[in-house]
């Protein structure tokens, strides 16, 4: 049933014995057009648990080369293991580069076109490089800074020579991914969920098969296999349950070995889910 | 007793309607004041005074009550009604719709006005919170107000609060819609805190400014925030 508004409810006895006296009307606490009630619910515990973030902690530390990895868990709160180490995003960053476009077509009143589409598909699907260069050319970089500022991030820092070269954080990247749903316009954020959760085989590794099909993920992967350099951002979804998960490693010796990293990542966080 | 009721209890503000001086003061003089000056969407307002001469009522005087809302470009005649023998007056079911100042000028009386009485108009709001199974509570709010300023859709920040705690979480952000012209709507889901929990919605539509006091006309927090006192 609908409740009214309990300011009004605290405030009318107030109104009643105190209305020849204005000064004593007034609600002191509002600061904003803010109004509250109270709910009765079962709540569920944070996702991934504890356990399993230490269990994924213990895990990146037996692995050899330079690793960090972050979890915004199901309620919003942040932890991992070297959380704000600085990496290069390789082409993680094309997720940023997305949202940063999606937002240029709102602000110009405009849809998604086929010309759009021809850079966008590409980029994620099969992380086309040159798409993404098109696109950060169209959108510029000072777009992506605004999306790093919007989603919080405080280890963002533009590449030098390449997009790819994109400073970030597993921190920055884990709170990325969770504000995907606030920082894409509603009207294309179908959109954006169909192209991160469509990756082109290959290219799924790592969260994906680990998490597949008990879990929705978004996600994409980086490599600088040069460096050594494996990384992957996910945003897993099921019923009353969202969490995200950044992986970031280099001087790997293989990149099959940095796929098996992360994968081990994913599978410490996702052993005991329900 | 519901806001309507409270709202037509004729209760005068004392320091609102004009004063009489201890000595009579030349000339008609018209006092008015207001039950409440802050009401709720959709509640009728009852205006109440008296036109004096000398300290003596005048009675059967045409009167027009005026009104000038926000934002604030003039009065415009809203009512006709005149005294009673006594010269008491009585503007009843005055319906208010956004912040408005309003005055009683009597007809024919040159330059008698009442003390201009400003009223702030806060929206009429419902808020609903319905378990839809474990970790899935859905909120939800309606807003009846004014229809001034456009209809886009602004957002919606909730935040939760465990009952017995002090910080406010950054639990959803959504987009409001316009059901019709001055009812917006809001709703989401989230996973609640705890079992009895406390929650506030905020936002800055377009036709904030028209309502409520300007105590409150400032930008909802984007991130948790703490009270100085427990919830709940």
């Amino acid at each position: 049933m609908w409740a009214e508004h309990p300011r009004w409810t605290a405030r009318l006895p107030a109104l009643l014995a105190a209305c020849a006296v204005l000064a004593a009307l007034r609600v002191p606490t509002a600061r904003a057009l803010e109004y509250q009630g109270e709910g009765q619910g079962i709540p569920v515990a944070a996702f991934p648990s504890a356990g399993a973030i230490a269990s994924a902690k213990s895990f990146l530390n037996s692995r050899a080369g330079h690793t960090s990895f972050a979890v915004l868990d199901s309620q919003g709160h942040l932890s991992g293991l070297r959380v704000h180490e600085h990496f290069q995003t390789a082409s993680v960053v094309k997720v940023m580069m997305l949202v940063a476009y999606l937002q240029m077509l709102d602000a110009r009143h405009r849809g998604l076109g086929a010309a759009d589409t021809s850079l966008l598909y590409p980029m994620i699907h099969v992380s086309d490089n040159n798409a993404a260069s098109a696109v950060l050319a169209i959108v510029g970089s000072g777009a992506l800074e605004r999306v790093a500022r919007e989603s919080g991030m405080t280890d963002y820092a533009p590449g030098v020579g390449w997009w790819a070269y994109t400073q970030t954080s597993a921190a920055d990247q884990a709170r990325f991914f969770f504000a995907l749903e606030r920082l894409i316009p509603p009207r294309f954020y179908g959109y954006a969920r169909w192209l991160l959760s469509g990756i082109e085989p290959s290219q799924s590794w790592g969260i994906p098969p680990v998490a597949r099909p008990r879990w929705q993920v978004f996600f994409k992967t980086g490599a600088l296999p040069s460096e050594g350099l494996f990384n992957e951002v996910g945003r897993l979804e099921r019923p009353g349950v969202t969490f995200t998960i950044a992986v970031f490693t280099s001087s790997e010796p293989s990149m099959a070995y940095g796929e098996q990293t992360i994968q081990g990542v994913a599978t410490a966080l996702l052993a005991h889910a329900r | 007793m519901g806001r309507l009721g409270a709202g037509l209890l004729a209760l005068t503000l004392t320091g609102l309607a004009v004063a009489s001086a201890p000595a009579s003061p030349v000339g008609p003089v018209l006092s008015a004041s207001v039950v409440t000056h802050e009401l709720t969407y959709g509640t009728p307002l009852a205006v109440i005074g008296s036109l004096t001469n000398g300290g003596v009522g005048m009675g059967d005087a045409p009167l027009t009550l005026q009104a000038d809302a926000y934002p604030f470009h003039g009065f415009l005649t809203i009512a006709h009604g005149s005294t009673e023998p006594s010269g008491s007056f009585d503007f009843s079911e005055v319906r208010l719709n956004r912040n408005t100042r309003l005055r009683v000028v009597a007809e024919g009386t040159e330059d008698t006005t009442s003390s201009v009485l400003g009223v702030i108009v806060d929206p009429s709001v419902q808020n609903y919170a319905r378990s839809l199974g474990p970790g899935r509570i859905r909120l939800s709010v309606r807003l009846r107000h004014t229809a001034v300023g456009d209809s886009a859709p602004v957002v919606a920040r909730w935040f939760v609060a465990a009952r017995g705690t002090r910080i406010f979480h950054l639990a959803a952000e959504t987009q409001t819609r316009e059901l019709s012209p001055g009812m917006t709507y809001a709703s989401t889901i989230v996973d609640p805190p705890s079992r009895r929990f406390v929650y506030r919605v905020c936002l800055n539509p377009t036709w904030e400014h028209a309502m409520g006091p300007p105590a409150v006309h400032r930008p909802c927090p984007k991130q948790d925030f703490k009270v100085p006192h427990d919830v709940g």
